[in-house]
Protein backbone atom coordinates (compact mmCIF):
# COMPACT_ATOMS: atom_id res chain seq x y z
CA UNK A 1 0.00 0.00 0.00
CA UNK A 2 1.41 3.52 -0.93
CA UNK A 3 1.19 6.59 0.87
CA UNK A 4 -2.18 8.14 -0.60
CA UNK A 5 -0.58 11.75 -1.32
CA UNK A 6 2.31 9.97 -3.39
CA UNK A 7 1.68 11.01 -7.22
CA UNK A 8 2.07 8.29 -9.89
CA UNK A 9 4.98 9.32 -12.63
CA UNK A 10 5.73 8.11 -15.86
CA UNK A 11 7.88 5.66 -14.25
CA UNK A 12 5.38 3.89 -12.56
CA UNK A 13 2.96 3.62 -15.69
CA UNK A 14 6.44 2.18 -17.72
CA UNK A 15 7.35 -0.26 -14.67
CA UNK A 16 3.29 -1.72 -14.51
CA UNK A 17 3.49 -2.03 -18.89
CA UNK A 18 7.09 -4.18 -18.51
CA UNK A 19 5.50 -6.46 -15.76
CA UNK A 20 2.41 -6.63 -17.06
CA UNK A 21 4.14 -7.80 -20.56
CA UNK A 22 6.81 -9.76 -18.80
CA UNK A 23 4.24 -11.93 -17.08
CA UNK A 24 1.73 -11.92 -20.51
CA UNK A 25 4.65 -13.75 -21.96
CA UNK A 26 5.42 -16.28 -19.42
CA UNK A 27 2.31 -17.89 -19.46
CA UNK A 28 4.04 -21.68 -18.93
CA UNK A 29 2.63 -22.74 -15.01
CA UNK A 30 1.33 -19.33 -14.33
CA UNK A 31 -1.85 -20.64 -12.75
CA UNK A 32 -2.39 -17.04 -11.40
CA UNK A 33 -3.93 -15.96 -15.20
CA UNK A 34 -7.89 -17.05 -15.14
CA UNK A 35 -9.23 -18.44 -17.92
CA UNK A 36 -12.77 -17.39 -16.86
CA UNK A 37 -11.88 -14.04 -16.55
CA UNK A 38 -10.35 -14.67 -20.21
CA UNK A 39 -13.57 -15.62 -21.88
CA UNK A 40 -15.80 -12.90 -19.42
CA UNK A 41 -13.39 -10.28 -21.37
CA UNK A 42 -13.95 -11.76 -24.79
CA UNK A 43 -17.33 -12.41 -24.37
CA UNK A 44 -18.07 -8.64 -22.96
CA UNK A 45 -15.54 -7.16 -25.39
CA UNK A 46 -16.14 -8.69 -28.37
CA UNK A 47 -19.89 -10.61 -28.51
CA UNK A 48 -21.50 -7.89 -26.88
CA UNK A 49 -20.34 -5.03 -28.92
CA UNK A 50 -21.32 -6.49 -32.13
CA UNK A 51 -24.77 -5.04 -32.60
CA UNK A 52 -23.27 -1.59 -31.81
CA UNK A 53 -20.05 -2.31 -34.55
CA UNK A 54 -22.85 -3.84 -37.15
CA UNK A 55 -24.61 0.02 -36.86
CA UNK A 56 -21.70 1.94 -37.07
CA UNK A 57 -19.69 -0.23 -39.73
CA UNK A 58 -22.99 -0.43 -41.96
CA UNK A 59 -23.22 3.64 -41.89
CA UNK A 60 -19.94 4.08 -42.53
CA UNK A 61 -19.62 1.73 -45.44
CA UNK A 62 -22.22 3.27 -46.76
CA UNK A 63 -21.18 6.98 -46.03
CA UNK A 64 -18.06 6.85 -47.58
CA UNK A 65 -19.19 4.45 -50.73
CA UNK A 66 -21.79 7.71 -51.41
CA UNK A 67 -19.49 10.22 -50.99
CA UNK A 68 -16.57 8.57 -52.56
CA UNK A 69 -19.13 7.98 -55.49
CA UNK A 70 -20.35 11.66 -55.61
CA UNK A 71 -16.89 13.07 -55.49
CA UNK A 72 -15.29 10.28 -58.36
CA UNK A 73 -18.26 10.63 -60.26
CA UNK A 74 -17.82 14.51 -60.95
CA UNK A 75 -14.32 13.66 -62.86
CA UNK A 76 -16.19 10.43 -64.66
CA UNK A 77 -14.14 8.30 -62.46
CA UNK A 78 -16.71 6.52 -60.26
CA UNK A 79 -15.44 2.94 -60.91
CA UNK A 80 -12.71 3.51 -58.36
CA UNK A 81 -15.07 3.68 -55.67
CA UNK A 82 -13.63 0.51 -54.15
CA UNK A 83 -9.97 2.37 -54.01
CA UNK A 84 -11.59 4.61 -51.60
CA UNK A 85 -13.53 1.82 -49.48
CA UNK A 86 -9.86 0.21 -49.15
CA UNK A 87 -8.05 2.97 -48.54
CA UNK A 88 -10.12 4.93 -45.86
CA UNK A 89 -12.20 1.72 -44.26
CA UNK A 90 -10.20 -1.49 -44.31
CA UNK A 91 -6.45 0.18 -44.36
CA UNK A 92 -8.02 3.21 -41.48
CA UNK A 93 -11.16 3.51 -40.03
CA UNK A 94 -12.07 -0.01 -39.55
CA UNK A 95 -9.47 -0.67 -36.42
CA UNK A 96 -9.55 2.83 -35.32
CA UNK A 97 -13.35 3.37 -34.95
CA UNK A 98 -13.44 -0.46 -33.57
CA UNK A 99 -10.71 0.74 -30.96
CA UNK A 100 -12.68 3.71 -30.30
CA UNK A 101 -16.04 2.23 -29.43
CA UNK A 102 -13.81 -0.60 -27.46
CA UNK A 103 -12.42 2.60 -25.37
CA UNK A 104 -15.35 3.30 -24.91
CA UNK A 105 -17.12 0.09 -23.66
CA UNK A 106 -14.40 -1.90 -22.45
CA UNK A 107 -11.57 0.66 -21.40
CA UNK A 108 -14.36 2.28 -18.84
CA UNK A 109 -15.67 -0.79 -17.85
CA UNK A 110 -11.76 -2.51 -17.04
CA UNK A 111 -11.18 0.65 -15.46
CA UNK A 112 -13.87 1.41 -13.16
CA UNK A 113 -13.62 -2.26 -12.53
CA UNK A 114 -10.15 -2.62 -11.36
CA UNK A 115 -10.57 0.99 -9.56
CA UNK A 116 -13.75 -0.15 -7.69
CA UNK A 117 -11.81 -3.73 -6.62
CA UNK A 118 -9.18 -1.46 -5.07
CA UNK A 119 -11.59 0.60 -2.98
CA UNK A 120 -13.13 -2.67 -1.49
CA UNK A 121 -9.25 -4.13 -0.75
CA UNK A 122 -10.25 -7.04 -2.94
CA UNK A 123 -6.47 -6.45 -4.71
CA UNK A 124 -5.40 -7.00 -1.16
CA UNK A 125 -7.40 -10.00 -0.69
CA UNK A 126 -6.03 -11.51 -3.24
CA UNK A 127 -2.36 -10.24 -2.59
CA UNK A 128 -3.19 -12.02 0.48
CA UNK A 129 -3.25 -14.96 -0.81
CA UNK A 130 0.26 -14.64 -2.88
CA UNK A 131 -1.88 -14.10 -6.21
CA UNK A 132 -0.68 -12.02 -8.55
CA UNK A 133 -3.28 -9.35 -9.31
CA UNK A 134 -1.62 -8.79 -12.33
CA UNK A 135 -1.51 -12.02 -13.49
CA UNK A 136 -5.07 -12.64 -12.17
CA UNK A 137 -6.56 -9.33 -13.69
CA UNK A 138 -4.27 -7.76 -15.97
CA UNK A 139 -3.11 -10.42 -18.18
CA UNK A 140 -6.15 -12.10 -18.93
CA UNK A 141 -7.43 -8.73 -19.47
CA UNK A 142 -4.30 -8.15 -22.01
CA UNK A 143 -5.17 -11.11 -24.10
CA UNK A 144 -9.20 -10.50 -23.90
CA UNK A 145 -9.40 -7.51 -25.30
CA UNK A 146 -6.53 -8.28 -28.17
CA UNK A 147 -8.35 -11.24 -28.66
CA UNK A 148 -11.99 -8.96 -29.37
CA UNK A 149 -10.03 -6.36 -31.38
CA UNK A 150 -9.04 -8.64 -33.57
CA UNK A 151 -11.95 -10.42 -34.07
CA UNK A 152 -14.08 -6.82 -34.23
CA UNK A 153 -11.90 -5.51 -36.97
CA UNK A 154 -12.26 -8.05 -38.95
CA UNK A 155 -16.34 -8.05 -38.72
CA UNK A 156 -16.50 -4.34 -39.41
CA UNK A 157 -14.71 -4.77 -42.26
CA UNK A 158 -17.17 -7.78 -43.49
CA UNK A 159 -19.95 -5.42 -42.77
CA UNK A 160 -18.47 -2.31 -44.18
CA UNK A 161 -18.27 -3.50 -47.35
CA UNK A 162 -21.54 -5.31 -47.29
CA UNK A 163 -22.72 -2.20 -46.61
CA UNK A 164 -20.64 0.01 -48.93
CA UNK A 165 -22.39 -2.83 -51.66
CA UNK A 166 -25.63 -2.40 -50.33
CA UNK A 167 -25.36 1.35 -50.66
CA UNK A 168 -23.70 1.63 -54.15
CA UNK A 169 -26.81 0.11 -55.07
CA UNK A 170 -29.17 3.57 -54.59
CA UNK A 171 -26.79 4.89 -57.81
CA UNK A 172 -25.73 1.99 -60.02
CA UNK A 173 -27.08 -1.43 -60.30
CA UNK A 174 -23.43 -3.23 -60.11
CA UNK A 175 -23.88 -6.91 -59.14
CA UNK A 176 -22.07 -8.29 -55.81
CA UNK A 177 -19.68 -10.40 -57.01
CA UNK A 178 -18.65 -7.46 -59.67
CA UNK A 179 -18.80 -5.30 -56.53
CA UNK A 180 -16.56 -7.72 -54.75
CA UNK A 181 -14.32 -8.49 -57.32
CA UNK A 182 -13.43 -4.48 -57.41
CA UNK A 183 -13.05 -4.86 -53.96
CA UNK A 184 -10.67 -8.04 -53.93
CA UNK A 185 -8.55 -6.17 -56.78
CA UNK A 186 -7.80 -3.45 -54.73
CA UNK A 187 -7.14 -5.60 -51.77
CA UNK A 188 -3.42 -5.50 -51.06
CA UNK A 189 -1.14 -7.86 -48.53
CA UNK A 190 -0.08 -4.46 -46.68
CA UNK A 191 -3.67 -3.99 -46.06
CA UNK A 192 -4.34 -7.17 -44.77
CA UNK A 193 -1.27 -6.90 -42.51
CA UNK A 194 -1.81 -3.80 -40.97
CA UNK A 195 -5.66 -4.89 -40.34
CA UNK A 196 -3.85 -8.06 -38.54
CA UNK A 197 -1.70 -5.54 -36.21
CA UNK A 198 -3.34 -2.46 -35.99
CA UNK A 199 -6.13 -3.79 -33.30
CA UNK A 200 -3.46 -6.10 -31.65
CA UNK A 201 -1.62 -3.35 -31.22
CA UNK A 202 -4.90 -0.83 -29.73
CA UNK A 203 -5.93 -3.87 -27.80
CA UNK A 204 -2.91 -3.82 -26.21
CA UNK A 205 -3.23 0.00 -25.28
CA UNK A 206 -6.86 -0.22 -24.19
CA UNK A 207 -6.15 -2.88 -21.84
CA UNK A 208 -2.88 -1.94 -20.56
CA UNK A 209 -3.90 1.78 -20.07
CA UNK A 210 -7.33 0.99 -18.74
CA UNK A 211 -5.40 -1.47 -16.04
CA UNK A 212 -2.69 1.04 -14.99
CA UNK A 213 -5.49 3.48 -14.41
CA UNK A 214 -7.93 1.65 -12.46
CA UNK A 215 -5.29 0.01 -10.57
CA UNK A 216 -3.69 3.00 -9.25
CA UNK A 217 -6.64 4.06 -7.87
CA UNK A 218 -6.06 4.52 -4.01
CA UNK A 219 -8.21 4.83 -1.54
CA UNK A 220 -11.62 7.10 -2.10
CA UNK A 221 -14.17 5.75 -4.85
CA UNK A 222 -14.17 9.70 -6.23
CA UNK A 223 -11.03 8.70 -7.81
CA UNK A 224 -12.55 5.58 -10.00
CA UNK A 225 -14.22 7.94 -12.50
CA UNK A 226 -11.31 10.64 -12.48
CA UNK A 227 -8.99 7.55 -13.41
CA UNK A 228 -11.73 6.44 -15.54
CA UNK A 229 -11.63 9.99 -17.66
CA UNK A 230 -7.63 9.43 -17.60
CA UNK A 231 -7.80 5.81 -19.30
CA UNK A 232 -9.76 6.92 -22.08
CA UNK A 233 -7.88 10.53 -22.86
CA UNK A 234 -5.13 8.44 -22.72
CA UNK A 235 -6.18 5.56 -24.67
CA UNK A 236 -7.64 7.65 -27.58
CA UNK A 237 -4.10 9.73 -27.21
CA UNK A 238 -2.11 6.66 -27.56
CA UNK A 239 -3.81 4.49 -30.35
CA UNK A 240 -4.13 7.85 -32.35
CA UNK A 241 -0.09 7.87 -32.23
CA UNK A 242 1.03 4.24 -32.31
CA UNK A 243 -1.52 4.32 -35.80
CA UNK A 244 0.40 7.40 -37.25
CA UNK A 245 3.67 5.41 -36.06
CA UNK A 246 2.42 1.64 -37.72
CA UNK A 247 0.99 4.13 -40.95
CA UNK A 248 3.71 5.99 -41.43
CA UNK A 249 5.85 2.54 -41.20
CA UNK A 250 4.18 0.82 -43.69
CA UNK A 251 4.32 3.69 -45.97
CA UNK A 252 7.84 3.55 -45.49
CA UNK A 253 7.98 0.06 -46.29
CA UNK A 254 5.86 0.03 -49.35
CA UNK A 255 7.33 2.81 -51.07
CA UNK A 256 11.26 1.63 -50.66
CA UNK B 1 6.93 -17.88 16.29
CA UNK B 2 9.09 -15.36 16.74
CA UNK B 3 8.25 -12.51 14.64
CA UNK B 4 10.98 -10.07 14.67
CA UNK B 5 11.31 -6.11 13.11
CA UNK B 6 14.77 -4.55 12.53
CA UNK B 7 14.44 -1.19 12.18
CA UNK B 8 11.45 -1.55 9.66
CA UNK B 9 10.33 1.06 7.05
CA UNK B 10 7.55 -0.32 4.88
CA UNK B 11 5.61 1.46 1.86
CA UNK B 12 2.56 1.66 3.91
CA UNK B 13 4.12 3.77 6.26
CA UNK B 14 6.58 1.98 9.01
CA UNK B 15 9.26 4.39 10.35
CA UNK B 16 12.59 2.40 11.88
CA UNK B 17 10.23 -0.08 13.68
CA UNK B 18 11.72 -2.50 16.17
CA UNK B 19 9.56 -4.86 17.37
CA UNK B 20 9.78 -8.69 18.80
CA UNK B 21 6.57 -10.55 18.53
CA UNK B 22 6.68 -13.83 20.43
CA UNK B 23 3.49 -16.01 19.30
CA UNK B 24 3.80 -19.43 20.77
CA UNK B 25 -0.20 -19.23 20.98
CA UNK B 26 -1.84 -16.02 21.36
CA UNK B 27 -0.79 -12.37 20.45
CA UNK B 28 -2.51 -9.65 20.58
CA UNK B 29 -1.24 -6.26 19.50
CA UNK B 30 -3.25 -3.78 21.57
CA UNK B 31 -3.68 -0.45 19.24
CA UNK B 32 -6.07 2.30 20.10
CA UNK B 33 -5.27 4.16 16.72
CA UNK B 34 -5.10 0.48 14.71
CA UNK B 35 -3.32 2.12 12.07
CA UNK B 36 0.16 1.22 13.32
CA UNK B 37 -0.82 -2.76 14.41
CA UNK B 38 -2.79 -2.47 10.68
CA UNK B 39 0.70 -1.56 9.26
CA UNK B 40 2.81 -4.56 11.33
CA UNK B 41 0.06 -7.04 9.93
CA UNK B 42 -0.31 -5.95 6.23
CA UNK B 43 3.93 -5.88 6.35
CA UNK B 44 4.44 -9.23 7.74
CA UNK B 45 1.32 -10.52 5.05
CA UNK B 46 2.73 -9.11 2.35
CA UNK B 47 0.47 -6.29 1.42
CA UNK B 48 3.28 -3.41 2.63
CA UNK B 49 7.06 -3.66 0.73
CA UNK B 50 9.43 -3.91 3.41
CA UNK B 51 11.99 -0.62 1.73
CA UNK B 52 14.84 -0.64 4.51
CA UNK B 53 15.36 -2.66 7.68
CA UNK B 54 14.50 -5.98 7.93
CA UNK B 55 11.41 -8.76 9.50
CA UNK B 56 12.67 -12.26 10.42
CA UNK B 57 10.63 -15.29 11.00
CA UNK B 58 11.66 -17.94 13.51
CA UNK B 59 15.60 -15.96 12.02
CA UNK B 60 14.56 -16.89 8.41
CA UNK B 61 14.55 -13.87 6.36
CA UNK B 62 10.34 -12.84 5.51
CA UNK B 63 10.86 -13.38 2.06
CA UNK B 64 13.17 -16.99 2.61
CA UNK B 65 10.04 -17.81 4.62
CA UNK B 66 7.22 -17.75 2.65
CA UNK B 67 9.20 -19.00 -0.32
CA UNK B 68 8.75 -22.64 0.44
CA UNK B 69 4.60 -22.81 0.80
CA UNK B 70 2.11 -21.20 -0.86
CA UNK B 71 1.14 -18.09 0.95
CA UNK B 72 -1.99 -19.23 2.21
CA UNK B 73 -0.49 -22.34 4.15
CA UNK B 74 2.03 -19.95 5.63
CA UNK B 75 0.02 -16.92 6.64
CA UNK B 76 -4.00 -16.74 7.00
CA UNK B 77 -5.25 -13.16 6.77
CA UNK B 78 -8.55 -12.28 8.29
CA UNK B 79 -9.20 -8.74 6.98
CA UNK B 80 -11.26 -6.57 9.36
CA UNK B 81 -13.90 -5.41 6.76
CA UNK B 82 -15.85 -8.64 4.81
CA UNK B 83 -13.85 -8.52 1.88
CA UNK B 84 -15.20 -10.89 -0.84
CA UNK B 85 -14.39 -10.45 -4.82
CA UNK B 86 -17.62 -9.56 -5.88
CA UNK B 87 -18.03 -11.13 -8.95
CA UNK B 88 -17.78 -14.60 -7.40
CA UNK B 89 -20.02 -16.54 -5.60
CA UNK B 90 -19.34 -17.32 -2.06
CA UNK B 91 -18.32 -21.20 -3.31
CA UNK B 92 -16.00 -19.24 -5.62
CA UNK B 93 -14.55 -17.12 -3.25
CA UNK B 94 -13.71 -20.11 -0.84
CA UNK B 95 -12.23 -21.92 -3.99
CA UNK B 96 -10.40 -19.25 -5.40
CA UNK B 97 -6.86 -19.91 -3.75
CA UNK B 98 -7.09 -23.87 -3.89
CA UNK B 99 -8.04 -23.53 -7.75
CA UNK B 100 -5.04 -21.24 -8.24
CA UNK B 101 -2.67 -22.66 -5.98
CA UNK B 102 -3.27 -26.18 -7.65
CA UNK B 103 -4.57 -27.72 -4.48
CA UNK B 104 -6.43 -31.13 -5.09
CA UNK B 105 -7.21 -31.36 -1.49
CA UNK B 106 -10.03 -28.83 -2.59
CA UNK B 107 -12.20 -31.32 -4.16
CA UNK B 108 -11.92 -33.93 -2.11
CA UNK B 109 -12.45 -31.96 1.32
CA UNK B 110 -14.04 -28.81 0.46
CA UNK B 111 -17.62 -29.36 1.27
CA UNK B 112 -17.04 -31.30 4.19
CA UNK B 113 -14.78 -28.91 5.62
CA UNK B 114 -16.58 -25.47 4.70
CA UNK B 115 -19.86 -27.05 6.04
CA UNK B 116 -17.93 -28.23 9.31
CA UNK B 117 -16.56 -24.29 9.91
CA UNK B 118 -19.87 -22.76 8.85
CA UNK B 119 -21.72 -25.12 11.73
CA UNK B 120 -18.63 -24.06 14.01
CA UNK B 121 -19.47 -20.09 13.20
CA UNK B 122 -23.06 -20.31 13.52
CA UNK B 123 -23.58 -19.71 9.75
CA UNK B 124 -26.06 -21.09 7.21
CA UNK B 125 -25.70 -19.91 3.77
CA UNK B 126 -26.56 -20.51 -0.17
CA UNK B 127 -22.88 -21.05 -1.07
CA UNK B 128 -23.80 -20.24 -4.48
CA UNK B 129 -24.83 -16.41 -3.52
CA UNK B 130 -22.47 -13.82 -4.62
CA UNK B 131 -21.37 -11.83 -1.60
CA UNK B 132 -23.38 -8.75 -2.25
CA UNK B 133 -26.50 -10.08 -1.20
CA UNK B 134 -25.36 -11.40 2.35
CA UNK B 135 -24.80 -9.00 5.30
CA UNK B 136 -21.81 -7.81 5.91
CA UNK B 137 -21.37 -9.72 9.78
CA UNK B 138 -21.74 -13.17 7.90
CA UNK B 139 -19.32 -12.46 5.50
CA UNK B 140 -16.83 -10.64 8.07
CA UNK B 141 -17.75 -14.67 9.65
CA UNK B 142 -16.85 -16.31 6.06
CA UNK B 143 -13.73 -14.04 6.23
CA UNK B 144 -12.47 -15.83 9.03
CA UNK B 145 -13.21 -19.59 7.41
CA UNK B 146 -11.44 -18.86 4.45
CA UNK B 147 -7.54 -18.89 5.50
CA UNK B 148 -8.92 -21.46 8.05
CA UNK B 149 -9.47 -23.26 4.90
CA UNK B 150 -5.80 -23.44 4.64
CA UNK B 151 -4.19 -24.81 8.36
CA UNK B 152 -2.01 -21.56 7.99
CA UNK B 153 1.33 -21.74 10.47
CA UNK B 154 0.04 -18.35 11.83
CA UNK B 155 -3.47 -17.09 11.51
CA UNK B 156 -3.49 -13.08 11.67
CA UNK B 157 -6.54 -11.38 12.51
CA UNK B 158 -7.70 -7.70 12.52
CA UNK B 159 -10.29 -6.44 14.72
CA UNK B 160 -11.82 -9.59 14.96
CA UNK B 161 -15.20 -8.14 16.50
CA UNK B 162 -15.72 -5.40 13.63
CA UNK B 163 -19.16 -5.31 12.24
CA UNK B 164 -20.45 -8.56 14.33
CA UNK B 165 -23.25 -7.73 17.08
CA UNK B 166 -22.92 -9.33 20.93
CA UNK B 167 -24.01 -13.22 19.65
CA UNK B 168 -21.65 -13.60 17.04
CA UNK B 169 -18.99 -11.74 18.87
CA UNK B 170 -19.27 -15.09 21.66
CA UNK B 171 -19.40 -17.52 19.09
CA UNK B 172 -15.70 -16.00 17.56
CA UNK B 173 -14.29 -15.74 21.01
CA UNK B 174 -15.48 -19.14 21.47
CA UNK B 175 -14.14 -20.45 18.44
CA UNK B 176 -10.69 -18.71 19.04
CA UNK B 177 -10.61 -20.03 22.51
CA UNK B 178 -10.94 -23.42 20.97
CA UNK B 179 -8.57 -22.36 18.09
CA UNK B 180 -4.77 -21.09 20.03
CA UNK B 181 -4.11 -24.22 21.52
CA UNK B 182 -3.38 -25.32 17.68
CA UNK B 183 -2.97 -22.73 15.76
CA UNK B 184 -0.97 -19.48 16.65
CA UNK B 185 -3.04 -16.44 16.17
CA UNK B 186 -2.40 -12.57 15.95
CA UNK B 187 -4.82 -10.30 16.89
CA UNK B 188 -4.89 -6.74 16.39
CA UNK B 189 -7.83 -5.85 18.96
CA UNK B 190 -8.01 -3.26 22.02
CA UNK B 191 -10.84 -5.25 23.04
CA UNK B 192 -10.94 -6.03 26.57
CA UNK B 193 -12.23 -9.90 25.96
CA UNK B 194 -8.34 -10.12 24.13
CA UNK B 195 -6.69 -7.94 26.44
CA UNK B 196 -7.44 -10.14 29.62
CA UNK B 197 -6.61 -13.19 30.05
CA UNK B 198 -6.72 -14.29 26.43
CA UNK B 199 -3.54 -13.69 25.51
CA UNK B 200 0.20 -15.33 26.17
CA UNK B 201 1.59 -11.45 25.29
CA UNK B 202 -0.35 -8.75 25.12
CA UNK B 203 1.72 -5.51 22.69
CA UNK B 204 0.60 -2.61 23.52
CA UNK B 205 1.35 0.56 20.78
Amino acid sequence: MRNPSEKKSILDFFSFLGLSLYEATHLKGNRHVSLMVLMRQILFTGYEALPLISFIALGIGGLVILQGYSLLSTFGQGNLVHMILVTVVINEMSSLITALVVVARSGTAISTELGNMVVHREIDLLRSFGLSPISYLVVSRIYGVMAAMLILTAYFNIVAVLGGWMFSQLFSNIEFRAFMNGFLLELKLSSIIVNLVKPLVFGLIIALVSSYEGMSVRQSSTEVPQRTIRAVVNSIVLIIFSDLVITWLTWVLAFR
Amino acid sequence: MKIIFDRVCSSGGLQDLSLELLVERVCVINDSTELQGKRILNTIIGLDEIISGSLTIDGIPWLEFISHQPMPRVFGYVFDEAVMLSNLSLRENLLLPYRMLNDDKADDNFETEVQDWMRQFGLSLDLASRPNVIRPPELKLLGFIRPLLFSPRLLLIDNPYYLLNEPQRCTVLEVLNRLKSSLPLLILSSDSDFNRGFAAQIIKI
